[in-house]
């Protein structure tokens, strides 16, 4: 796979050698001065420098053959704007921000970016899962030393959970609810939380009981 | 009257504020520097805000009375182009005009639907003229 990186600190440098360590393609694009030298001898061909946020500069990196961009600059709206651009200008079909504030997480999605996440595993695991926004469940991470995922589940209408308390509803072994997410609302679950239509469920999951869950939601 | 939010208390931005409280307009300008609201005229048509408008406080505060217009002018044009995408999402606003300083960066969202106006190219434009006119 071809994937581009925006940004040459810790987390995109760490991203880019465990990605090449992986055998993928990988540019790196890193505009600070006092960086470039470092970078350079590290990364040879696979390093460019440049202003991520510029659309000659993406050009140069070949975005347009990219099938993943990263951006993991730190700051959150220059993220925002290279995303844009890979997806507007280069048609990029899956673009990644690395978001600093939380507060700009929900922001991102509206606005079209793929993914945001807060840490190097976490996007190295992104990239692999080859997540697809349209699945009723999404992988958000599979964690290394387990059998271990956590998902994202979207609960059809009709489906039995609805009007329930958590209390009420049998989980398979191995399976937990980290969270809710309702409209923009994120509630931990107590036993007296119900379910209603829409909302979405974050799991903890053994990959062996993932179907199991599925059915139950 | 309308009810315009400029963030960006700059040259550009001050001053647009001094010109449309002129007409009559009411205007709140958005600041994270306080220093910088130390060019602009005494005028009770003007309220001043200090403050980053990505805090939920901030913004709340700048929009939620309602606002017809907002101009968006700070120096970095990321800034810009995320504090329009995000206000205007958030809090439904008519009309959002945003400076790009980047020429191409200016199309590539005026073809995403922004508003943008080019500081660079009007120069360029200006000077072609001028020297053709010679």
């Amino acid at each position: 796979m071809y994937i581009v990186i925006v940004g040459g600190g810790k987390v995109g440098y760490n991203l880019a050698k465990l990605l090449l360590a992986e055998g993928h393609e990988v540019l790196l694009i890193e505009k600070d001065k006092s960086k470039i030298g470092p970078l350079s001898n590290e990364f040879g061909e696979s390093f460019l420098e440049g202003n991520g946020s510029r659309v000659h500069v993406l050009r140069e990196g070949g975005v347009n053959r990219a099938q993943v961009l990263v951006a993991t600059t730190g700051e959150d709206e220059e993220n925002m704007v290279i995303c844009q651009i890979a997806k507007a200008v280069f048609k990029c079909p899956r673009t990644i921000a690395r978001v600093n504030d939380p507060n700009n997480e929900s922001l991102f999605s509206r606005l079209g970016v793929n993914a945001t996440v807060s840490s190097t595993r976490l996007i190295d695991s992104l990239i692999e899962e080859q997540v697809e926004a349209d699945d009723m469940v999404i992988p958000l991470v599979t964690l290394r030393s387990g059998n271990v995922e956590i998902i994202e589940v979207a609960p059809s209408p009709t489906s039995a959970i609805i009007g329930k308390k958590i209390a009420e509803i049998h989980l398979p072994e191995g399976a937990i609810f980290i969270t809710i997410l309702r409209g923009e609302k994120m509630i931990i679950p107590k036993p007296d939380t119900t379910f209603m239509v829409d909302d979405k469920v974050i799991a903890l999951v053994k990959k062996e009981v993932e179907q199991a869950l599925r059915e139950v939601l | 009257m309308i009810r315009v939010v400029i963030l960006g208390s700059g040259r550009v931005g001050s001053s647009l504020a001094g010109e449309m409280a002129k007409l009559g307009h009411r205007i709140i300008l958005v600041d994270q520097d306080t220093s910088k609201f130390k060019n602009l005229d005494e005028n009770d048509r003007i309220e001043r805000l200090t403050g980053n408008i990505f805090d939920d406080e901030v913004a709340s505060a700048a929009f939620s009375k309602g606002v017809d217009v907002f101009i968006v002018v700070t120096g970095k044009d990321n800034v810009n182009l995320m504090a329009a995408q995000a206000m205007q999402q958030k809090y439904k606003i008519p009309r959002v005009l945003v400076r790009v300083f980047d020429p191409v960066l200016s199309d590539v969202y005026e073809g995403l639907g922004l508003e943008t106006i080019c500081p660079t190219k009007y120069a360029i434009e200006v000077m072609l003229k001028k020297l053709q006119s010679q």
